[in-house]
């Protein structure tokens, strides 16, 4: 390079010229990034939506078993007579037909779910199905939000003080406590809080989730909530005390590394408070991946509830799904499969939006 | 606070030749006249990691003065960003100051050690006294806050008489002084240009009207016309706002422009300090000379480039005499077993066997070139 | 890196667990037939439900089978479900990953849909209702399906490694030279994957077998392969709970939890290799060295850890 490039260059460019110059992607008429962002999401969930419908059609096609013919004897033998033509169209809808072609099964089936038609179920017959679904969809949305927004606070909260200052007493306690609890099925210490804590030593109702004499069944009768709340301690308990464990390593090793990041740096060599470095600085940035996180794993959450539930014979979904699996309830099982996908997917996109609010720049893999 | 963005911003803020150009001799009475600010006394700091203990720094005695641009030069792992860290007060793991002090004059009040403080003790210095522009301006800012916010807080911490409304005013000000529209305060990084991040990084590092900016490559992340448009401004801002600069970088002939004094470190150690126009004509470290020779001068016709053949030592096994002994054309057998220390020479301080009154006569030339 | 991967504490206590845990599935099985003459099916009418002793180490159910027995066979069952769908999880993920970053182009987006679908699905409804669907479904076909929705974590890290690869000098270099792509995955590249792979694998079978104690907990998988999901929903099916029978369902989730754990000690300690910010050694050789330091140099202020040293 000689000195006559360098000369001209300087002259060239003022610095107020490089203001046109900013966002990464070419500008113009675009919606922001962030609603595309979650356009993007929400169509994922969308494909996702409807290949979990085409497995709700073709699982039980494609097993060895005819579940249709069973369900027709099953509801025999509990009715003592052969289900009618309207059950009979249902059936064949969700389970098979010899007679009519594949598409136009899926057809049949499509247009029977567009009038939210899930048909009835086997073991309460002839209960609607979407009727039970919503008696009881309130219980396991209460145990999981509960569970999982417990979890996630003191996890995300505990794992960005430990990350900020890793090796002090605090942390050498509480990690290789969380790191065993991490491994500990919720289900399994649930049980274990069955035995010890209700049967053993009769602190806790072992379960339910209510007493059914407080009544009426409201949230205005504080008597019917505080029974409600004191149900629902140990599965709580058992959900949080594994659930924290997750958000508390991701959190700290994000941590860690935000920690040694520049900006952190700069924002120390500032003089600022060192709260304020930890807070704003470290885990506002460390926090985004645990949100991401929060999303991702909103199908093993309900997963965990679901056995929760079903150790503390819960009357949420979990009770009937481990109930219909157990009779073989086969429309209320379709029915429950469709909605705890459609439940995640939710709670999924919940997150994503979030996250959106959280992170200014919202692009895809960033 | 008397500097407002209407004297440097805008279409004046132009090259170079607006900054007023010293003579040796100018600069070497203006430092002498000037105040000490900073000194650094038989520092050393050492990494402590699990293949041992890296000795990074080792004996390092410099001293600032008010309003001194002290530029630090040297390959990549000669130490000079891990002095710059330990001057600042700014390590970060696996770094100790092992031993030595740094010691602040402040204005009024009795010289400190620096590294006797408690991290809480020294943020009264911090950004007010001691601020710092580091190397990658995107990495630098919070891609999470806007640029506003990152300014603020910064200036309500350090000024207990501003309220948020000046602060904002405040923040403009410094933005509008390095060419940035003050608009640009709602901005986040990454809506910023590469240059744009940098200068914005400037204006962020004088805040709080410090005495020292601590400037850790801050031109090397741009293209060259931006750095030299940066360089320009930090020149301008430094002869209106009279702070001092401790400015390291690899690239030794940008030093000599813009600097008043210049150490050049190798292995860990300071290993020669001059005046530009001394190390430009007349380096007595071999080593210098090939630093020299390895980069084109920014304002001069084009001639043929050599490197200095070989690589840096390895910190954890450095050889027992002269660290640069195995890449030294001129070495001598005392090279070999016993370590030059920094002798007074007659340009500067040098750590040469081949330089100095006593050695002079024995060696070749010194002026000639390397390879 | 494989040796210094050995080295690691954490990573040698979790791997001795997993080791444990595989012999005893090999030998559970045989020992217990030809050694104690015992099968999960043989009954012990003195002994109904009764506390661990000499004769019955882990106790007997309610109706009066060994538990210990039931527990050798169940190791077997679980592992094997561990073994196998991490093993059908971990091709499925070195396919579509390797696939993915290396092919490139509308290939990888293609088959980065199908991860991100796939990601998004919740696996475990629909494993119940297909295991539900085939009565007495077969431990293979659980793992099968098990594998078939694990695989998305692994591929989504092969494929960021394999497109990391692809950039790299030495497959540019074998590129141009005019080695078939095929060669150049299975022959250069593979061998570069091996230091995620194995992480990956090993997560894998702790998942699969979570996943099929889930199931089982819920009454999915037949008496004639237990397994210790299958022991603690029998246990809590007849009752042992209320009964107190704590050495009947206490085991098998001890056993879940260790291994779990054991899964969680190699990935710390795989972590702490990998980015060594996080390594508790470091953290210790500093404050070692500081404290050694401060004595010797700064007598002046004893009370006070200078500024700077640690931050």
């Amino acid at each position: 390079m000689t000195s006559s490039t360098t000369q001209e260059s300087t002259s060239g460019e003022t610095p107020g010229h490089d203001s046109s110059t900013h966002a990464p992607r070419p500008s113009g008429p675009r919606l922001p990034p962030n609603l595309v962002y979650l356009a993007k999401r929400a169509g994922t969930y969308l494909v996702v939506f409807l290949v979990s419908l085409v497995l709700n059609f073709a699982l039980p096609r494609l097993m060895p078993n005819d579940p249709a013919q069973s369900m027709i004897r099953d509801i025999y033998e509990k009715t003592g007579q052969r289900p009618s033509e309207y059950q009979m169209s249902i059936i064949h809808n969700m389970y098979g037909d010899p007679d009519t072609p594949v598409w136009e099964q899926f057809w049949n089936y499509m247009v029977q779910l567009a009038h939210l038609d899930l048909g009835r179920s086997i073991m309460y017959y002839p209960m609607k199905v979407t009727d039970l679904i919503l008696q009881a969809l309130p219980w396991t949305v209460y145990l999981g939000l509960v569970s999982t927004l417990l979890g996630w606070l003191i996890g995300t909260y505990l794992g960005a003080r430990l990350g900020w200052k890793p090796g002090r007493l605090l942390d050498s306690i509480i990690t290789p406590f969380a790191m065993f609890f991490s491994s500990i099925p919720p289900f399994w210490l649930g049980l274990l809080a069955v035995w010890y804590l209700s049967y053993s030593k009769g602190l806790f109702p072992a379960q339910g989730a209510v007493n059914q004499r407080m009544q009426p069944a409201s949230l205005t009768n504080s008597d019917w909530v505080l029974s409600v709340l004191y149900h629902s301690v140990l599965p709580l308990i058992a959900l949080t005390v594994v659930g924290f464990t997750s958000w508390l390593f991701s959190m700290r090793n994000m941590m860690i590394t935000t920690v040694n990041e520049d900006y952190v740096h700069l924002a120390r060599a500032k003089g600022l408070s060192p709260e304020r470095v930890r807070n704003s600085y470290a885990a506002r940035n460390a926090l985004l991946p645990n949100i991401t996180g929060l999303a991702m794993s909103m199908g093993g959450i309900l997963m965990a509830v679901v056995l929760a539930e079903a150790v503390f014979i819960y009357p949420g979904l979990g009770g009937l799904i481990g109930a219909s699996t157990a009779v073989r309830d086969y429309p209320l099982m379709q029915a429950l499969l469709l909605i705890v996908i459609v439940l995640s997917l939710i709670f999924n996109f919940i997150a994503d939006s979030v996250y959106v609010l959280l992170d200014p720049r919202t692009r895809e893999g960033s | 606070m008397s500097i407002t963005a209407s004297t440097l911003s805008g279409p004046e803020v132009l090259g170079a030749s607006q900054v007023p150009v010293e003579t040796t001799a100018q600069i070497a009475r203006r430092l002498e006249e000037s105040p000490l600010l900073l000194e650094a006394k038989g520092l050393d700091v050492t990494y402590v990691t699990e293949s041992g203990e890296v000795p990074a720094c080792r004996d390092i005695d410099i001293q600032l003065r008010r309003g001194e641009i002290l530029g630090i030069a040297g390959e990549s792992a000669s130490g000079k960003s891990t002095l710059l860290n330990a001057l600042s007060r700014l390590q970060r793991a696996p770094a100790v100051t092992s031993a030595g002090t740094v010691t602040f004059h402040p204005d009024v009040g009795s010289p400190v050690d620096l590294t006797a403080l408690t991290e809480d003790e020294l943020r009264s210095y911090r950004w007010t006294s001691l601020s710092i522009v580091m190397q990658s301006a995107m990495a630098s800012l919070n891609p999470v806050m806007r640029l506003e916010t990152q300014f603020i807080d910064v200036i309500l911490e350090h000024d207990r008489s501003a309220t948020k409304a000046s602060a904002r005013v405040r923040a403009g000000e410094l933005l509008e002084m390095v060419g940035i529209p003050s608009a640009r305060l709602q901005s986040y990084s990454y809506q910023l240009s590469g240059g744009m991040q940098q200068r914005a990084l400037i204006a962020l590092s004088l805040a709080s009207d410090p005495e020292i900016v601590f400037m850790d490559e801050p031109t090397t992340a741009v293209d060259v016309v931006m750095q030299r448009q940066i360089l320009t401004q930090i020149l301008q801002l430094q002869a209106t706002l009279g702070f001092a600069i401790v400015f390291v970088t690899h690239d030794l002939s940008l030093l000599l422009e813009i600097s008043d004094r210049i150490a050049i470190m190798y292995g860990g150690r300071i290993v020669e300090i001059g005046m530009p126009e001394q190390l430009y004509e007349d380096a007595q470290h071999p080593y210098t000379r090939g630093l020299r020779a390895s980069f084109p001068p920014l304002s001069e016709p084009v001639r043929r480039m050599s490197g200095i053949p070989g690589t840096p030592p390895d910190l954890l096994n450095l050889p027992q005499g002269c660290s640069f002994v195995s890449r030294c054309p001129l070495a001598l057998d005392i090279c070999r077993t016993e370590r030059p220390e920094l002798e007074p020479t007659e340009t500067g301080v040098a750590a040469c066997h081949r330089s100095g009154s006593s050695n002079r006569d024995s060696a070749a030339d010194p002026k000639e070139p390397i390879s | 890196m494989i040796r210094r991967f050995l080295s690691n504490p954490k990573v040698i206590i979790g791997l001795s667990i997993i080791g444990f845990f595989t012999l005893v599935a090999v030998l559970g099985k045989p020992f217990s037939t030809h050694v104690l003459g015992r099968t999960p099916q043989s009954i012990f009418p003195e002994a109904m439900g009764v506390g661990p002793s000499w004769s019955h180490p882990l106790g007997t159910t309610v109706s009066g089978q060994d538990v210990l027995t039931w527990m050798m066979h169940g190791t077997y069952n679980s592992m094997f479900v561990g073994f196998a769908s991490a093993i059908i999880a971990s091709f499925i993920a070195i396919a579509m990953g390797t696939a993915a970053g290396f092919l490139g182009g509308i290939t990888d987006r293609l088959l980065n849909g199908l991860i991100l679908i796939f990601q998004n699905l919740p696996s475990f409804p629909v494993l119940i209702i297909a295991a539900t669907f085939w009565r007495e479904m077969p431990l293979i076909v659980v793992s099968l399906l098990i594998g078939l929705f694990e695989w998305t974590g692994g591929a989504r890290r092969i494929r960021a490694q394999a497109l990391s690869l692809r950039g790299r000098d030495f497959t540019t270099a074998l590129r141009t030279v005019g080695e078939s792509k095929l060669r150049i995955v299975f022959v250069e590249v593979m061998p570069h994957m091996f230091g995620i792979i194995s992480p990956i694998f090993l997560t894998l079978i702790a998942a699969g077998v979570g996943m099929q104690a889930s199931m089982a907990m819920l009454g999915i998988g037949s008496a004639a392969e237990p397994s210790w999901g299958l022991i603690i929903n029998y246990a809590f099916g007849m009752n042992a709970l209320f009964r107190g029978m704590w050495w009947w369902f206490v085991p098998p989730g001890l056993c879940l939890a260790l291994l779990g754990f054991a899964t969680t000690m190699v990935n710390f300690g795989l972590d702490e290799i990998t980015n060594p910010t996080l390594s508790s050694k470091r953290l210790s050789l500093m404050r070692k060295f500081l404290k050694r330091n401060r004595r010797r140099s700064t007598p002046s202020t004893p009370d006070k850890v200078p500024a700077g040293a640690t931050s």
